[in-house]
Parts: structure tokens; sequence; C-alpha cells
């Protein structure tokens, strides 16, 4: 997470009847920050509280924007864009620019500048009772660029503006943060606006906060429809829904995004079409079964328009882990219990008053533990398991990267997921180089989340988002292949996880499809490892290799780890959902010590837990 | 007004006095509510830059000293002594004219109402279709509209009511009958403080009647903090311009010109007159000082009842909170027993022991100037819309935090939107203060009377030629000393800024 | 705000601060002066100059002209801080007098001045007084007593003003006639009166205003409000009101208020108004006021010597103090019931 701009403690704001914000806890980050949630949740009296323009009736707000602005006085700390815009009656367009400019001697040229890129140049000399309520917007956003401000809160900013010219107008504003390095926080209903323009989202209900974290998590995992759908439409499913419609077994309610869902024509399909709307590039269906029920689905239409009456299968694809409802969960040790002689917990260094959550890890040859955390560090643990050091991702505000290995020469490989691509680095943090782009394309990648490395120096990448598949590269870089593509078949994956290379062998978790695969060097399936029974992982998340050859499986959903053979026999299980010694919540990553302890980064706790055998 | 004594002696009674005067004044609220709904769209029918000069002009009689204004039509007046109903008419006539536009600054001010005027279309657009009979459709009509477009009327017509019911130096100056005339004459002899307190009570019950929707208007124009939208649909004929000019020619040139004839030529002997520069001096002190207490708690009150964007109560509201119209309405009660009455209250309460020692000190005429100018003042601030914490104030006040030009913008934006608005109310709130005769003359202490009572008398006594000048200077002088602050202020800034 | 409240602080602090030094103390004379100021007030400040004794005037206004300083100091009672009230007529003095709000005195300036025109026991002396005129508009009728008797026989009285009788010498006035033709005759002659269309309008210089722009052709007024208007060259003319064939001269009036702090100052002053010197100086005045006491011969206007032969028939006006109230207590049923 970025350093935090402001801290909210139980923060209330009284309101007529009931609280405009009930004992909100929240921290806005640095970086682009959406404040999203429906008319009357709260939005507008958040960032009321944030510039200072009301006061909380009870709890804390810190912001250590006020301590910049004891020492920085040289620089505006904040700079606001009301709801009303908030622009002075006595003056032109100009003036408002002028006004604000904080040095006198550039102030011309940023001003032609910013009535340019606003769209304001011909309106310049005009007062704000003769401007449109668009103009007014864009007005009030060029005036608190002009003030050069390090953060600029902004209460919905752009909204009167017509779609083209909003769109030109919000990148204008990310431009100009972008080369001066301002923070942005702002209101919005509009889901494009937010994926577009934010990286992180505070989601309000009712005054209260229903999530916070960042804007891909929000999408990809929502835990109700409600966060779903503010940003896009969704298809929600409660577990008789999926049964009934997809065919499948959901333990939880789950969402699926427009591009998730496929609608396959068949002659044999149990599914009538009784009506479609295109959207653009989106499709309103409304389906019928064959009990006579029928339900709107929204799909990214494709290229051929489905007729009335045509039969349909409906296939979600569910890389993406959508709707996980994980509290509840009574994922249990059942079956054989794996011996532990010794528990060890830690957990990170907090970083700005916030404890982040360890990730994905590795051990290096030294016997290091190396560990990526959700704010965008690696952190170095030594053999005798102090902190030895840490270092930041090259970049981190868009999302933070899922997998980390040590390559044969030394170099540490990172999948730097939400930048779609590996960054290089030794093994105290000098950027040594990056690889890859966005695309579906070899050489190209949408979530590229866990790596491993062959005898031969070959490196394995594991991507979902789509597009999941496993792509195999040279030492150098080169594309060799790929294998695996979205689906539940044999091959094909959903929400690749964890990916080890052994003997000869490449084992890939497959999260949803709940089972680990296994691939030659070729990517000839191999089989799946997990097939035996009882068995029955639960989101196997990530996996190690040990060098006696067993398999140390951490599983998302039942917050245990499954010990099994290379030949796919369990040998053992540990831990259970819980947020207690001996469990775990959501965990994502596992590592195997050379000395065969288990290192589980017990995400949802947000420590490390070290089991000795 | 009947007669009730025997033979033919006009005697009237108290309440045959206050009805006069009710009836009086309700007459002047409907009429003047009228030109007020017309005066009140034709200054926003301007171009900004004119907009300014349109209000001066519409809002001059306002501004007219009663004093100068009884006086100018006094011999006029006194033309119409055996037309006593065509006195009554122009003494009406200047009522409506001085009260009028006050009315038509405070629909101009007035919240944006609950129902909004497109609703109030809807509702039209519907009710022939209801069923309902005429009768109810018409009630339900006048219902929205009084919750709608017309909501600010009702507070418009009490305030010019209250102008009009209040009113009684031009009424003494001209002699028309009302509750000031029987008042005086019923104080003939010593004053029965007793019965004095009831009839005030009287007096204050019927003003609080009518104050009800004022303080209503007052509680929501400041719970709300936003300006209405205009009625845009329904502009004025710009024929209407010819009222303002009218109004401004009778209730303002006139009279200035009938007093102030003369005044060059008296300007000279101001000089031998040590006296007259000292009760200048006296009145200015006692206003500036009263005028800046009532205007510090009027804008107590106002920040108070605050509430930046929602008309919210805090949550679990207390007591207070609740009763928050009520005290505001019962704080405001004493200025509304006219200057007279409020003097002799004052006075009476400084007699008792534990406020004897008072008596004789200035603290006396403070206390009664500072109760008689807070309703005004009240009124006046709540006119001034950067007296709420707006958006575009705290978007100024953000600015503080910056560099250099920017913290020096933060000041003159400050001073543009708030400070100035804030200086010029308070200068109207004192000059109201300033050239109050009854409390000049009832609680003035000692060797501390201000001038207004030296122009009265020689208003009264006909003393022309040295009158003019002093009329001249006295009204003048607080208006210099305005544009010489006004003045410094702007030169300090410009040297601070070089 | 706090800035507003600590304006507010300093600027009661330096008023009172200013009050605490320019206050009337132990050294200076409180004067509660009913006579116009314009003319009063020049004779106060040279007695100031002569003596050195500070003089604070407080002055009485039309506006409040019911309230009065008689019946300020009425309310003010023990803790009034006048010291020397001059009063431009004498009944309200009387009033105060028989409240018990003065304190005698008998100098050589009430030496100076006829019986009666002062108390016998020296509780207040009258000097400069003025008469109770008719004005004429002698363009609408003759300035006769004829024409005044004929004027006041007619049916139609409305060319005719008097002031509110409840206030200043015209209360005097009907006090004197309340005493000599007794109320109900009063009562009757006034209601008459009004009926006919007598104007009652609110003072002598309205009647003087009325008389002069010829809205109305005659009106009851005083000498000094009659020569406003005869200094202005408007055709008007004035003759002395009789009652009982006595005219009708109103002294000013002037008493040492009991409880005076400053008592032999205040001696000084009363000195000093019914001094010969004053007399003259308020005869040469515009108002014209008639001296009570004997003045050289010579110093006297033409016009005041004629008021002078007018007040030495002028009826008592000093013994009219139960005839006042009970007027008044009449005049108040009657037109403020």
């Amino acid at each position: 997470m970025n350093r935090a701009l402001w801290t909210l403690r139980e923060v209330t704001l009284p309101g007529r009847g009931s609280p405009r914000l009930d004992r909100v806890t929240a921290t806005i980050p640095a970086g682009r920050c959406a404040i999203a949630g429906p008319s009357g949740a709260g939005k507008t009296s958040l960032l009321n509280l944030l510039v200072e323009f009301e006061c909380p009736a009870s709890g804390e707000l810190h912001g250590p924007v006020a301590e910049e602005r004891r020492a920085h006085s040289d620089r505006l700390a904040i700079y606001w864009c009301p709801p009303d815009d908030g622009l002075w009656s006595h003056l032109s367009v100009r003036e408002h620019l002028e006004a604000v400019s904080p040095e006198l001697p550039t102030r011309a040229a940023a001003v032609a500048d910013l009535l340019q890129m606003f769209g304001l140049a011909r309106l310049a000399d005009a007062r704000p009772d003769s401007l449109s309520e668009g103009e007014r917007s864009r007005l009030s956003v060029a005036r608190a660029l002009a003030t050069g401000a390090d953060v600029l809160v902004m209460d919905e900013p752009l909204s009167h503006v017509d779609r083209s010219l909003r769109r030109e107008c919000w990148s204008a504003l990310r431009q100009v943060c972008s080369e001066r390095g301002t923070s942005l926080v702002f209101s919005s209903h509009d889901a494009e606006t937010i994926q577009r323009e934010a990286e992180h989202v505070i989601c309000l209900e009712r005054g209260r906060v229903a999530w916070s974290g960042a804007v891909a998590d929000l999408y990809a995992q929502p835990a109700t429809r409600e966060l779903a759908e503010l940003l896009g439409p969704v298809n929600w499913f409660e577990p008789d829904d999926a049964a009934a419609w997809l065919g499948a077994t959901f333990s939880v309610p789950r969402g699926i995004r427009p591009e998730a869902l496929r609608l396959i024509p068949a002659p044999d399909g149990a599914l009538i079409v009784e009506d479609v709307v295109a959207l653009g590039g989106l499709a309103e269906v409304e389906l019928r079964d064959a009990t006579g029920r029928s339900r709107m689905f929204v799909h990214s239409g494709g290229q051929t328009p489905l007729q009335r009456g045509a039969r349909v299968m409906l296939s979600a694809v569910l890389s993406s882990l959508l709707g996980l409802f994980i509290a509840g969960c009574e994922g249990s040790a059942e079956g054989k219990t794996l011996p532990v002689a010794g528990t060890r917990t830690w957990s990170l260094p907090v970083e700005q008053g916030v404890l982040p959550a360890p990730r994905a890890m590795t051990f290096n040859r030294k016997g290091e533990l190396l560990v990526l955390d959700d704010v965008g560090r690696i952190v170095v643990y030594g053999p005798d398991g102090k902190l030895d050091r840490k270092w930041w991702m090259p970049e981190y505000s868009a999302g933070r990267p899922e997998g980390i290995i040590e390559l044969q020469d030394g170099r540490l490989m990172i999948a730097d997921t939400h930048y779609h691509r590996v960054v290089f680095c030794s093994q105290t943090g000098e950027l040594l180089g990056m690889f890859g782009e966005y695309g579906r394309e070899p050489g190209q990648f949408i979530y590229p989340c866990h790596l491993t490395e062959d005898s031969q120096g070959n490196i394995y990448v594991a991507e979902y988002g789509g597009n999941d598949r496993v792509q195999k590269y040279s030492p150098d870089m080169k594309f060799i292949l790929e294998f695996g593509e979205a689906g539940t078949g044999p091959g094909q994956l959903q929400r690749t996880g964890g990916i080890v290379w052994h003997d000869g062998a490449v084992y890939v978790c497959d999260i949803i499809n709940n089972r680990i695969q296994k691939f030659d060097d070729d990517g000839q399936l191999l089989g799946v490892v997990t097939s035996g029974e009882g068995i029955d992982l639960e989101y196997p998340y990530d996996l190690a290799i040990a060098r006696d050859g067993r398999m140390d499986i951490v599983e998302y959903k039942s917050g245990r780890v499954s010990q099994l053979s290379l030949d796919g026999e369990l040998q053992g299980r540990y831990g259970k959902t819980g947020r207690s010694t001996g469990e775990f919540w959501t965990p994502w990553g596992i590592a195997s010590a050379p000395d065969g302890r288990i290192v589980v980064a017990d995400t949802g706790n947000r420590r490390l837990v070290e089991l000795t055998p | 007004m009947p007669d009730v004594a025997e033979g033919g002696v006009r005697s009237v009674t108290f309440a045959a006095a206050c009805g006069w005067s009710l009836l009086r004044s309700t007459i002047v609220a409907l009429l003047g509510l009228w030109g007020a709904v017309h005066l009140a769209r034709l200054a926003p029918q301007q171009r900004s830059r004119m907009r300014f000069a349109a209000w001066a002009l519409i809002l001059s009689p306002c501004l007219s000293p009663g004093l100068i204004v009884g006086y100018g039509y006094r011999n006029y007046s006194l033309s119409l002594i055996h037309y006593p109903w065509w006195n009554e008419a122009l003494y009406a006539a200047i009522l409506i004219g001085q009260a009028a536009p006050v009315g038509a600054l405070l629909l101009y001010l007035a919240p944006p109402p609950v129902v909004s005027p497109s609703a109030v279309h809807c509702w039209r657009m519907g009710a022939a279709f209801t069923g309902q009979s005429s009768i109810s459709r018409w009630l339900g009509a006048l219902s929205m509209e009084l919750r709608g477009p017309k909501q600010a009327w009702l507070p418009a017509a009490a305030v010019i009511f209250l102008i009009a019911f209040q009113e009684s130096e031009v009424a003494a100056l001209m002699q028309v009958r009302g509750w000031p005339e029987w008042l005086y004459t019923r104080y003939a002899g010593l004053v029965d403080l007793t019965a004095t307190r009831m009839r005030m009570l009287v007096l204050v019950a019927i003003q609080a009647l009518v104050i009800v929707p004022v303080v209503a208007w007052l509680w929501r124009s400041l719970a709300t903090g936003r300006r209405a939208a205009r009625d845009s649909t329904r502009p004025v004929s710009n024929g209407w311009w010819v009222w303002p000019w009218v109004l401004f020619i009778v209730v303002t040139v006139i009279p200035c010109g009938v007093v102030l004839r003369g005044a060059w030529q008296g300007l000279a002997s101001l000089g031998q007159q040590p006296s007259f520069w000292r009760e200048l001096a006296h009145g200015l002190a006692f206003a500036m000082t009263s005028g800046a207490i009532a205007c510090t708690m009027a804008g107590g009150l106002i920040r108070r009842i605050d509430s930046p964007q929602h008309a919210t109560i805090p949550h679990g509201s207390s007591f207070v909170g609740a009763w928050r119209p009520v005290l505001m309405g019962a704080l405001l009660l004493p200025g509304l027993c006219g200057s007279m009455t409020l003097a002799l209250l004052v006075d009476d309460l400084f007699q008792q022991s534990w406020l004897q020692w008072a008596y004789d000190s200035p603290v006396r005429i403070l206390t009664a100037l500072t109760l008689s100018l807070f309703p005004r003042a009240v009124l006046v601030q709540t006119c001034i819309p950067y007296n709420r914490r707006t958006a575009e104030l705290h978007a100024a006040d953000l600015l503080r935090q910056g560099t250099t030009v920017q913290r020096h913008i933060a000041r003159e934006l400050e001073w543009r939107l708030r400070g100035r608005p804030r200086f010029w109310a308070y200068v109207l709130v004192c000059s109201w203060g300033y050239l109050d005769l009854m409390i000049a003359t009832i609680s003035a202490p000692p060797g501390m009377e201000p001038v207004v009572k030296r122009l009265y008398n020689f208003m009264h006594f006909g003393h022309i030629a040295g009158l003019s000048a002093m009329v001249c200077v006295t009204v003048a002088t607080p208006l210099l000393l305005a544009m010489a602050f006004l003045a410094v202020r702007r030169w300090r800034t410009e040297w601070t800024s070089a | 705000m706090r800035y507003a409240l600590l304006a507010c602080v300093l600027a009661v602090a330096g008023i009172v601060a200013w009050y605490a030094v320019s206050a009337p103390d132990e050294n200076t004379l409180v004067v509660y002066c009913a006579h116009d100021l314009v003319f009063s007030e020049p004779i106060l400040k040279d007695f100031e100059k002569e003596t050195g004794i500070r003089v604070v005037i407080v002055g009485d206004t039309e506006a409040t002209k019911s309230l009065g300083l008689v019946q300020q100091i009425l309310r003010e009672g023990a803790n009034s801080r006048c010291d020397v009230f001059w009063n431009n007529q004498v009944l309200g003095t009387v009033q105060l007098q028989r409240a018990g709000f003065l304190e005698p005195y008998q100098g050589p300036g009430y030496e100076r001045i006829p019986e009666s025109f002062k108390d016998p026991d020296g509780m207040w002396t009258g000097f400069a007084g003025r008469m109770r005129v008719w004005i004429v508009n002698t363009e609408k009728m003759p300035a006769t007593p004829d024409a005044i008797d004929a004027a006041l026989a007619a049916s139609d009285l409305s060319p005719m003003a008097i002031a509110m009788p409840m206030f200043g010498t015209t209360l005097s006035h009907y006090s004197l006639l309340w005493a000599q033709m007794g109320g109900d005759a009063l009562k009757v002659q006034h209601r008459d009166m009004v009926e006919r269309g007598c104007q009652v309008v609110s003072g002598n210089a309205t009647v003087k205003n009325l008389v002069a722009e010829g809205l109305c052709s005659f009106g009851m007024t005083d000498t000094d409000d009659y020569f406003v208007a005869h200094d202005a060259k408007l055709p008007v003319a004035q003759l002395p009101i009789r009652v009982n064939g006595q005219t009708i001269c109103i002294p000013n009036s002037v008493a040492i208020v009991r409880g005076s702090d400053n008592l032999e100052a205040a001696q000084k002053l009363v000195d000093y108004l019914l001094s010969e010197q004053v007399e003259l100086q308020l005869s040469a005045s515009e108002a014209r006021q008639i001296p009570l006491g004997p003045v050289t011969a010579g110093e006297l206007s033409p016009e005041v010597q004629q008021l002078a032969e007018w007040a030495r028939e002028t009826a008592d006006m000093t013994n009219l103090g139960q005839a006042q109230e009970e007027c008044l207590t009449w005049l108040k049923a009657e037109y403020a019931p």
C-alpha cells in the first residue's frame, strides 16, 4: 500500500436521523484513490472531512498532510474541488487560475496551458455565472491543478461534462498529476472513471466503509453484489443460481463479469434466449430455463448476435476468483494431521502505521526468506529469522507483485502482476531489468502471478486474467512455448497459482479447478496430481516442493497446508480457517526452507507462520 | 378611528391606536410585497457590472434616514392639515417606499424553496384530472406556491409589516395616528412604567406573531446555506424601472434637497461649535461600539446555526438544539419594542439597586442601542451569503496553507467574499444606531449626548441656517470614515504585495 | 470571531475610560436645560469661562417632549445627577417642587426677580419670560382682537390651530384656564372648538408653520415661535392672548435639585442666570425673551419693550400646580384613554 495521506479511526459525522459517517475507520493512501458508493453513502461527507470543511463529531482523523503543511509551506498541501464547484463569482475564468497560482513568474504560461487543456481558452474572460455546469466543472478542476497542491480532493469532478470532453479532461488531469507527483482523492459514481483513474478505492455504504483496497481486487473479488456493481455490470450468482444456470457448484455467492460469461449457441442447450439488448460492447440477454424461470445476464456480446428463441449454454470462466466468500468456511484438517514440532509466528515490519500482509515467498540459496508483501516491498529475513533488509518495487501504486524466485544466476525474478511484466533485480534490490507488457500474445502478460525455473535456466511464467496459461522463456527471455488455456478440462486452467518445476515436470496450481496439474517441459499434460481420493483441495493457491520430494500446498479457502507426495498421496494436513494459532486465513503463499521448515504466508491474518516438522 | 369621548374630541384608545397601526401596516405590507416581488426581479436581470448600481438605486430609499425623510416632508404634510386622509396616504407611500426595497432584498436572498417551480408546474398539470373540487384545487395550488417559489413572500411581507409598524420618527414629524403617537400622548406627566410594560407586552406580542415567519425564514436561510436559483422563467418588464427611480426621487432626493439646501454656506460656522464635534464623536463612538457588539452577537448566532451543506440537526439533538429557533426569536424580541420603549425599559432596569452604579455610565446607552440593533444586525448579516461556511470561502481559505503569493490571495479573497460585505453590514448597522433619536435622548449619560439630538432640535425649531451643514457633516462623517478605512486597507495591501 | 470580540471589549473599555475622564465629577455642574440649546448653550459656556466651573448640559428634545426633563428627574428620583434645572416654563418646576425635589436658594438673583415670578420659599425663580400670543396670518385676516373674536365665534374653526394642550406652554395656558374657568367649562369650550374643526397639532412651532404658510388663519403659540416666522418675513402678526383681561407671561425657571453634590457652584449658576446680563442676552436673542427683573432702560429692542408691557399684565402662572394635575388628567383621558 502507498503511504497514508489520511488515517481515520471511528470517525462519525452526524446527520439528519442517521449519521452521515458512522464510525468510519479507513486509510487514504497516496496515489489515486476513489471514494465510491451509492448516493447518500457519505462520499461528500468523507471528502469534506479530509479538507476540513467539516469536523468529525467523534473519532480521530489524522492527516500527515497537516504535518506537511507545516514543513513545506512553499507548496500548498491540499486543495479541493467541491461538489458545487466553489467558484468565486467576481473573478473571470482566467482570474480564477491566476489567483491560485503559486508563483508569479511562471503564472501566465501555466494558466494558458490549463485553459487550453480544459477547453476554457475561449471563455477566459467570462464570469462563473455565465458558464454552463460543465464549464464550471472544468474550471473548478483547472483551478485545483493551478494551485500546484500536493494532494487534490475532488468531489465528483467533471460530472457535468459530456463524455468525450470528460475523457480528455481526465486525461489532462492524470497527466498533470503524474508529472507533478500529485495525489488525487476523488469521489465518483462512474465505474469506468474509477477503473481508469483510480488505483485504490474505498467503498462506502450508508456511512460505513464496506470495502477498501485496490480497484483491480474489487473488480475481481467483490464480496457483495452491491460492491461489484460499483465497478460495472456483474452477473451475480447465489449458490442455487449457479447450479440452475451454470450447472456449477458454488459454495458461496459469486459475481461473474460480462467478459467472463460465455453464451454458447447449442442446439440442445437447456436455455432459450427470450430477449437481447445490445449495449455497445456488452449485451443484455434474457434467458429462460426449462422450468420457465427467466433471468437477465450481461455478457460481452461477441461477434455473433444471438437471436430470440435460440438455445444456448452458459459457461463461466472463473479465472479471477470472483466473489469468494470465506467467512464461515469450515476448512478443517480432516484426515491425517501433519505432525508439527513447533510453530513460530511473526509479522512483517510496519509501514507508516500500516501492518502489511505477506503474499508470496521464496528461500534463496543462502537460506534467506524473501517475502513479497501487499504494500509493495520485498522483505528479506536472514537464516536466523531476523529482518535483514527490505526494498520497494519500482512501482506499486497500481498493484503489488505475487510471485518471486531466485534464478540460478543469483538474480531475483518477480512477477509484477498488475504491471503485466516481470522484474529482475539483485539480492539487494537493485533493479536489473524488466520484461513484458500487457497483452495476450506470446511475450505479453495479463496478470503474471508465479514463476519457476528449470534446470536449464528456462523460466516458466504462470498467469491469469482470462488468459490462464503458462509461458516458457529461455534464460534470455526469448519466448519458447505456452501451454494451458482458460477452462476446466484437462490441461486447462482456471486462475493459475503457484508453479514449481521439479525433476522434469512443471506442477501448476489450478486454483478454481481445485487441482494441481503436472506438465512436462514441452507443456504436455502429464496428469492431475491431486486426483486421488480424499484429497479435495480447496483453492490451492501455492505450492512448494522440498528437497525430499514432498509437496506442500497451501489452500486459500480451507486455510490449511496439505502435504502430498509427488504422486499425489496425501501425507497430512495442518491447520484450518481461523485467526488463532494453528489456523490460517486466506493464505496466499508457502515456501520450503532447505532444512525442511515450511513457511506459510498467512495473508488474511497478516503474519508469517513457520512450521517445524 | 372611532371617537370615544364626548363632543368632538377625537380620542383614541390604545387598542384603537394599535388597530390603526395594524391596519396601515397590513396595507403597506400587501402593497409593499407586490412592489418587492417586481423589484427583486429587476436587478438580477442586469449584467453583472450594472447589478451593483441597480441594487444601490433600489435600496437607496430604505437607507435614507427617517429623520431626514420626515423632516423633508414635514411642511408638505402640514399643508395637508385639512386633508388628513391624504396625509395618511402620503405617509403610507413613504413607508412603502422605504420598506418595499427591504422586502425585495429578502426575496432575492431567500433560500431555495422546498418545492421547485417545476414541481409546482407538475402539480398543476395533474391537478385538473384528480377529481378534486375547485376549492380544493385552489387551496392545493396555494399550498404548493407557499412552499414553492413564493415561500419567501410571507417573511418578506412580515418584514415590511414590521418596518411599517415600528416606524415612529417619520410618523411623529408627519403627525399621523398610531400607537407611537398614542404613547407620546400618554406619557405626558409621569410615566407609569407598570402600565407601560403591559402595553409594551401587547406591542411585542403583535410583532412576535408576525416575526414567526421571519424567524423561520432566517432559520432556514442559515441552515441551507445555498442561494436560490433565480426564477428566470418570468422576467420583469424594464418599464418597472420607473418605480425605483420614483422612489429614489421621492424618498431620498426630495427630502435631502429640502434638508441640505444651504449646506455649503453653513459649513464655515461649524468650526465655531466645538460641542457639535464633541457630540458627533459621542454619536460615532456609541454607534460603532454597539454596532460592533450587535454584529458580533449576530455573527455568533449565525455561526451556531450554521451547517455547511446539509440542514442537519446534530445526531441525538439536545433540548437546546431543538429549541434553537425559539431561542433566536426570544433574543430578537427586545429590539422589536421600538426605540423609545426599549430605552425606557432599559432606563428602568438600570435604576434597580444592583445596576444603579452603571446608570450614569455609557453602559446604559450601549445596552439600549445594542438590543435595538441586534435584530437588524441578524437580518443584515443573514443577507451576507458568505457569513455561512460555503465551499467558495473554504476554497479560498485552503490557499492560506500555500506559498506567499497564495496566502496573499487567500487574504484578498476572504476580504472580498466575507470581510467587505461584513464591513458594509457593520457600517449599515452602525448608521442605524448613529441616528437613533429616542435612545440618544433617553439613555445618553450626561455630557456625552450624541449629535442626533442636536439635529432634531434644530429641525424642530427650524434653525435652518446651521442645520443643513450639520446634517451634511453628520451623515457624511461615517461614510468618510468607512471610505478612509477602505483606502488605508487598500494602500496597505498594495504596499504589502509590492 | 475572537477578533470581533476583542474589538468589542476594547471599544467598550475605550468608551468607559473616556467617560471616566469626561464624566461629571464633584467640580462639574450638571444642568438639565429645557430651553432651546441654541440660546442657552452660549450662556452656560460663558458662565463656564467666567467662573471656571465646568458645566455639562443635558438638553431636551421635541421628540420626547412628553417625557421631558421634568419626567426624567422624577424618574431618576433620589439618584438624579442633575444639579440645576433650567426649565423653559414654570409648571414643571412647580411639579418638582411639590414632589420635594428642589433645594431652596434665595441669593442675589432671587432678590432681583419680582414676587409674581418666583416661589416665596426660594425653591425656584422665574426669568426671561415669553408670552402666549395669537399668531395671525395677515393675508387671511386682520390682526385685531375683534377679528380674533369673530373668528372664534365662527361655526367653522378649521382655520384655527392650537398645539396639543397636554404639553409645554399650552398646558400651562390650559392650566390657567382650568383654574380660572373651572374644569367643566374648559372641557366644554375645548370640545366645542374641536368639534367646530379646530386643528390640534403637535406643537407651537407647528402652529406657527401652519399660520405662516397660510394653511390656517390664526392660532395660539408663543412669542419665540412667532418671531421665527416674523424674522423669516412671513405675513404674520401677533396679539397677546388674554384670559379675563390678563396676559399670559410664562417665564423660564431655574431651581437647584435637592441632593446636588456641588451646591455652591449651583448657587453661582442660579445667580448668574438670574442676572440682568443674562436676561438682556436672552432678550437680544432671536427668541426675544422678556426680562422680568429690572434692566437698564434703552437696552431693550422695541419688540421686547412691547412684550414687556404685555408681561406686566400677566396672570399669576406660579400657583397652578393643582390645576395642572387635574387638567392633565382630563386631557389624558380625553386623548389617550
